[in-house]
């Protein structure tokens, strides 16, 4: 009885295994062709710049913060014109683990994730990626966002005409 | 003592307590945010609303109410909690919500309530704040776009600071905090006020943008500057001190610090540090290694065993306990020479001879918690402010909210002065010695004695000392009036509590020996010493002077004194001389002869953080490091022994003082003199009266203020009538306020507010000699001459002017040569 229980063993794998030869392939000849990933895909982390062009990164350090692995760092510095940025800033890729919390603690919007997940280097220096590698042209998944038009201070506008709040009332033309 | 409940919980707390502080005492805490815990209540903010069963149930603030008998408290119910919501919800409809931004973030009161709170939205809108924010001084960066309207700035000026920078200004919706008619901030950059500011509305500008709070280690260790001893925390990020960080749980002083410690911090990573050993090759220094430059240091003690004296040591108070002590077993015991001294010789005779023949100890009988419970404070010299501004926080804080009335016998005005219902009498300079004894000579004559004093040993012949002395011609001589001196031994010797105050230091070479004893003769003669509120306190300059006279760093069997060592270099009898930290050229009297001396000596070592002058001329030079990178003890000069932790690594090839001189102790006898810096402190606490029963472990972070104890005696002291000298001004040298020694100049705070060398005179003498506020003027004595910036107030008395010595470009000590008093004629 053993001989039949063995053939009908092998006939079982190989009706499975003859199924599978004319069904369509689950994988894809990668590189040669790609598949195209979820928007929301976590890969290739960028900084991003607010409709206005301006860098969206304050280097407020909460992204670097956040970082699991303390892959992010940056130096903060401030401009002429009030607006503080990030006189350096460093991810070093090698270590990063893609876990999105640097762009969940961003309240700028300024660090995005993109579904570029090729990002293999023959050095592992190269991965290290510096400010110019990061930032990009573009505002990402928020296009519209300014968080100096939130913030209540006067850089990208003055103080009072921002989204939410009042125009300045002078308080003695209030007076009878 | 009141029982209460709060939250459920049975508290016992204090009649004078408010509920706030009892709910913190039992481990409730109760949010707020314009307390302090150093500041007056003030009740502004109603974070801390509370309600209390017996007022109805009504909300009413923590921080303001005091405590009753069987009070029923409760701090987190839903009512409350909606409260403290919309407290929070209408400070933030003026405060920008730019946390991103702000260098607060992570250090916010209002950002961690609003987060602990939920306050995710805003029912109310209005525009925010647009107020110019003020860049213009070096410091401190004003926003008050940001600000809460605690108060805490205004308060701890006015409260604790004794300056009054800020004050509430306009009404209503335009209230703000404001500077004196709203202009730039201009004040003594404490940056107390920085320290409490809950929200981003005050930030360092030094230290603006470089890392945030979390970011940094915490490091607690001891201020490196003057002798108070004030706990530090060191804001620590990437082997870098970054920042001083306040805590208000910190030392005596509750973490409160003055400009120099909170701002002067940066000389730890300067670019100027030395990084490497120097040894001279052909005349100029060059880099070494440490074997090479140890070698030749190490030969050259060796050659100097078999004549120790032609051997020398300068050594540097700023030096831990255990350095001194390994400085003492190499000089004194492996090398057998007694040449070693520290603090120009002079600025330490207070208390290694003054104190000691005094009192039998070299220390104070009193502590810091003595300024706080005396009725009476007897300032010598305004400059104390100057010398111990932390010390001088804590006398506004006894003037100003115990009621002890200040007076000050000082040859110029000071800050000190202006306390309320503060006496200023001011002698001619160098006579204090005249008019302390002229105090006594009174409090004998019009028997106003304590009936201790004549059991006291020596009474009788410092009674007989003091027969010759006239008090109306001391007053003569002394120029304050016979009157005024009576009215201050009246009210001195009748205070049930006083407490005297005698800075010492560098700058004051009148305040040595002899002023510290009739000091001591003046307390022991009221009864004075070892009671309670009352004493001396005699004030070593540097951060562990104490430290020093403790470990008798100065000759004790017949060696040379420092300035007899400068002498000894230019006679040729000292061939090597080591200095360690100390900074002879520019602040010991007398910069030509001490150049001379250094020129002259064949082998001269130098051991410090700077190519300061000194080093310049060294044959090698080796770099040490600050007491941010070493582990060890200070004792201040209130008494306490307080360790000093190590918060980065040291600075280039730099080694802690402690390894180099043990280094050296192994070159020569074979052996290391410590394994460590603790099996140091244990041999020190072994050998060294006083320092008994400390332990390296447990000092802790507190601290411990050790014992003193010896036997009291009456030490006869002459005054002479200071000199004059008609036609000149009398030039009084001590210390600026930003400044301590020769240090502070390599850190970026201090000169950033007192950049250069200045000398001060009076508004008359500088309108006859017709000279404005920020000339340059030419400054000449029998000394040498020198030329330096003017500066014309009117703090000083006429014909006196003052000058800081900490400055090496123009170091004041060009033209005096260690007399009280120098004779100078000023010209353009």
């Amino acid at each position: 009885m053993r001989v039949i229980n063995d053939i009908t063993a092998i006939l079982t794998g190989m009706w499975t295994t003859w199924k599978h030869i004319f069904r369509r392939p689950v994988t894809i000849q990668y590189p040669e062709e790609k598949r195209i990933p979820a928007p929301r895909f976590r890969a290739r982390i960028i900084l991003t710049r607010d409709p206005d062009g301006g860098e969206r990164c304050v280097a407020c350090y909460l992204c670097s913060a956040a970082c699991p692995v303390d892959c992010i760092s940056m130096q903060s510095a401030e401009a002429d014109d009030g607006r503080r940025y990030a006189e350096w800033f460093r991810i070093n890729f090698s270590r990063c683990i893609f876990c999105g919390l640097c762009a969940e603690a961003c309240p700028t919007m300024a660090i995005q994730m993109t579904p570029d997940f090729e990002i293999c280097k023959r050095d592992i220096m190269d991965l290290v990626y510096e400010k110019e590698d990061l930032l990009v042209n573009h505002g990402g998944k928020d296009p519209d966002y300014n968080f100096y038009r939130h913030a209540g201070i006067g850089v990208t506008q003055p103080r009072g005409s921002a989204a939410t709040e009042d125009p300045p009332v002078d308080v003695r033309g209030l007076m009878p | 003592m009141v029982t209460l409940t709060i939250d459920d919980k049975q508290v016992t707390a204090s009649k004078n307590a408010t509920i706030y502080e009892a709910a913190k005492a039992a481990g409730i805490q109760i949010p707020v945010i314009c307390h302090d815990k150093k500041l007056n209540p003030f009740g502004g903010c109603r974070m801390c609303l509370v309600e209390v069963e017996q007022m109805k149930g009504r909300q009413i603030p923590a921080c303001t109410t005091p405590v009753t008998e069987g009070m029923i408290v409760r701090t987190t119910t839903d009512e409350i909690i909606k409260a403290r919501k919309m407290v929070l919800e209408l400070l933030l409809l003026k405060h920008p919500i730019d946390c991103p931004v702000c260098d607060a973030a992570g250090d916010c009161d209002l950002q961690n309530l609003t987060y602990e709170y939920k306050v995710n939205t805003n029912r109310f809108q209005d525009e925010k704040f647009n107020w110019k924010i003020d860049y213009e001084n070096p410091l401190i960066e004003r926003d008050m776009n940001r600000c809460v309207h605690c108060g805490k700035c205004a308060r701890i000026c006015d409260e604790i600071v004794s300056y009054g920078a800020y004050s509430f200004i306009n009404r209503g919706i335009n209230a703000k905090i404001g500077t004196e008619y709203d202009g730039p901030l201009n004040c003594e950059f404490c940056g107390s006020c920085v320290s409490v500011c809950p929200v981003g509305a005050l930030v360092s500008r030094p230290f603006k943008f470089k890392a945030r709070w979390w970011a940094m280690n915490k490091v607690k260790t001891v201020c490196g500057y003057c002798g108070t001893g004030c706990q530090l925390t060191l804001g620590v990020k990437d082997s870098k001190v970054l920042t001083t960080i306040y805590d208000e749980n910190q030392g005596f002083h509750n973490g409160q610090l003055c400009t120099r410690g909170r701002w002067g911090y940066q000389f730890i990573n300067s670019d100027k540090r030395i990084t490497t050993p120097l040894v001279k090759k052909n005349g100029s220094l060059q880099p070494a290694t440490w074997e090479e430059a140890l070698n030749v240091v190490s030969a050259k003690l060796k050659e100097a065993k078999s004549t120790p004296d032609s051997l020398a040591a300068l050594v540097s108070p700023r030096l831990t306990n255990e350095e001194l002590l390994l400085t003492r077993k190499l000089f004194k015991d492996l090398l057998g020479c007694d040449n070693v001294d520290h603090s120009a010789g002079y600025a330490h005779t207070a208390l290694t001879s003054g104190a000691k023949e005094s009192l039998g100890y070299p220390a104070s009988p009193s502590v810091v918690a003595d300024v706080q419970k005396s009725d009476l404070l007897l300032v010598i010299n305004a400059d104390l402010y100057q010398t111990h501004p932390v010390l001088g926080f804590e006398i506004n804080l006894a003037v100003k909210r115990q009621g002890s009335a200040i007076q000050i016998v000082s040859d110029k005005k000071g800050k000190l002065s202006k306390l309320p219902e503060a006496k200023t009498s001011i002698y001619k300079p160098g006579a204090e010695l005249l008019v302390i004894n002229a105090i006594a000579k009174v409090i004998l004559d019009e028997n106003l004695l304590d009936s201790s004093a004549q059991s006291t040993g020596g009474f009788s012949a410092w009674q007989k000392g003091l027969e010759s002395l006239s008090v109306d011609q001391a007053a003569d001589q002394c120029g304050i009036a016979a009157d005024e001196i009576k009215a201050i031994a009246r009210n001195y010797a009748k205070a049930e509590k006083a407490l005297i105050l005698l800075p010492t230091g560098m700058g004051y070479p009148g305040h040595g020996k002899e002023l510290a004893q009739a000091v001591i003769n003046l307390a022991l003669l009221t009864g004075k010493v070892g009671k309670e509120g009352s004493g001396v306190l005699i004030l070593g300059e540097k951060n562990n002077s104490q430290g020093a006279a403790d470990l008798s760093i100065h000759p004790t069997s017949g060696g040379k004194s420092a300035l007899d060592i400068i002498a000894g270099c230019v006679s040729g009898s000292i061939k090597t001389l080591y200095v360690a930290g100390e900074n002879p050229v520019v602040s010991y009297p007398n910069r030509k002869l001490v150049e001379t001396a250094l020129e002259k000596v064949e082998f001269l070592v130098v051991q410090d953080l700077f190519l300061t002058p000194t080093a310049a001329m060294a044959d090698v030079v080796l770099p040490a490091c600050s007491f941010a990178e070493k582990d060890g003890t200070f004792t201040s000069a209130l008494g306490a022994v307080q360790r000093v932790n190590r918060a980065i690594n040291p600075v280039g090839e730099s080694r802690s003082d402690f390894r180099i001189l043990n280094d050296l102790y192994n070159a020569v006898s074979g052996q290391p003199a410590f394994t460590d810096v603790k099996a140091a402190f244990q041999e020190l606490s072994g050998t060294v009266a006083g320092y008994a029963g400390l332990s390296y472990d447990t000092l802790g972070d507190e601290g411990s203020v050790r014992p003193v104890s010896g036997t009291a005696t009456f030490v006869p002291v002459a005054a002479a009538a200071p000199a004059t000298e008609s036609g000149k001004l009398a030039l009084v040298t001590g210390s600026a306020l930003n400044h301590s020694g020769t240090l502070s100049v390599y850190g970026e705070g201090p000169m950033l507010v007192c950049p250069e060398a200045y000398v001060e005179l009076n508004r008359e003498d500088a309108k006859s000699l017709s000279i404005s506020d920020g000339d340059q003027v030419a400054i000449k004595s029998s000394t040498g001459e020198l030329r330096l910036k003017a500066k014309v107030g009117s703090r000083l008395p006429k014909g006196v002017v003052f000058a800081p010595y900490h400055f090496a470009d123009a170091s004041i000590n060009t033209v005096t040569a260690g007399s009280a008093v120098t004779f100078v004629t000023i010209g353009k």
